[in-house]
């Protein structure tokens, strides 16, 4: 492979509310992001904050998924459009840098890379070596 | 933000099952506005104990805290005290470097 195909990967963590979560992950899905593992959680906010926020949901959803760090701001527009979190209460995203990756198929996986290989046909179900 | 630093640190403590409590105590005191609790299970090599023949797993809980950098540290020492390998919750916690944000409007608007 003569392009480079090494691109930074970052963790994408979501947290939201319970009945949120399943909306979220089908968007981040929509984005490209095939690999989301969600974890129940719980809000800790103080119950005065809950009550400015008017918030009542503390069961949370947590949701860690991989991206590839040129997509970051694309999800993070979507999240903030179509989820609201610019409205104070709403959830929150954040991403923490990665630091490595156990093998060249799961950083392909990982990054999404083997799904635009797919679609350019370079590969067929297997990732050439060169990666 | 003008410098290179970050602005935010995803603070993550573990401690044993319910002293979360604790924790969340000890941050608030400190400035946190908030966190996410997760239950887990630990594998450490001295915590699994034989119980009449049955291998008790730990449980803990890990407790996420998105802080500005500049409370962090403020943050750890009070989780430390409050909540820290010496108490009954025996909690540890780090730090990460957390890139993008999205969705804490509220946090810093008011102070």
């Amino acid at each position: 492979m003569a392009e480079p195909v090494h691109k930074k990967i970052k963790m994408l963590i979501t947290i939201v509310d319970r009945e949120n979560g399943e909306d979220v992950v089908r968007a981040l899905r929509r984005e490209g992001l095939h690999y989301n593992m969600m974890l129940m959680g719980r809000g800790t906010a103080s119950s005065e904050l809950l009550d400015i926020l008017g918030l009542g949901e503390t069961e949370k959803y947590v949701i860690l998924s991989f991206i590839a760090e040129e997509k970051i701001p694309q999800v993070m527009q979507m999240l903030e459009s179509d989820h609201d979190l610019r409205e104070a209460g709403n959830g929150i995203a954040f991403t923490v840098p990665v630091g490595s990756v156990g093998g060249p198929r799961t950083l392909a996986f990982l990054s999404q890379l083997m799904e635009r290989l797919k679609e350019e046909g370079k590969v067929h179900g297997n990732i050439s070596k060169g990666i | 933000m003008e410098t290179s630093q970050r602005e935010f640190e995803l603070v993550i403590t573990i401690v044993n099952r319910g002293f979360s409590g604790e924790v969340m105590d000890a941050a608030k005191a400190a400035g946190a506005t908030g966190g996410t609790v997760l239950y887990a299970r630990g594998t450490g090599i001295h915590e699994a104990e034989q119980f009449f023949g049955i291998t008790i797993q730990p449980e803990k809980e890990v407790v996420l805290i998105l802080t500005k950098h500049e409370t962090r540290n403020a943050i750890m020492k009070a989780i430390c005290k409050g909540a820290g390998l010496t108490t009954e919750g025996h909690g540890l916690s780090f730090s990460l470097p957390v890139d993008d944000v999205m969705g804490i409007v509220h946090m810093g608007r008011g102070d």
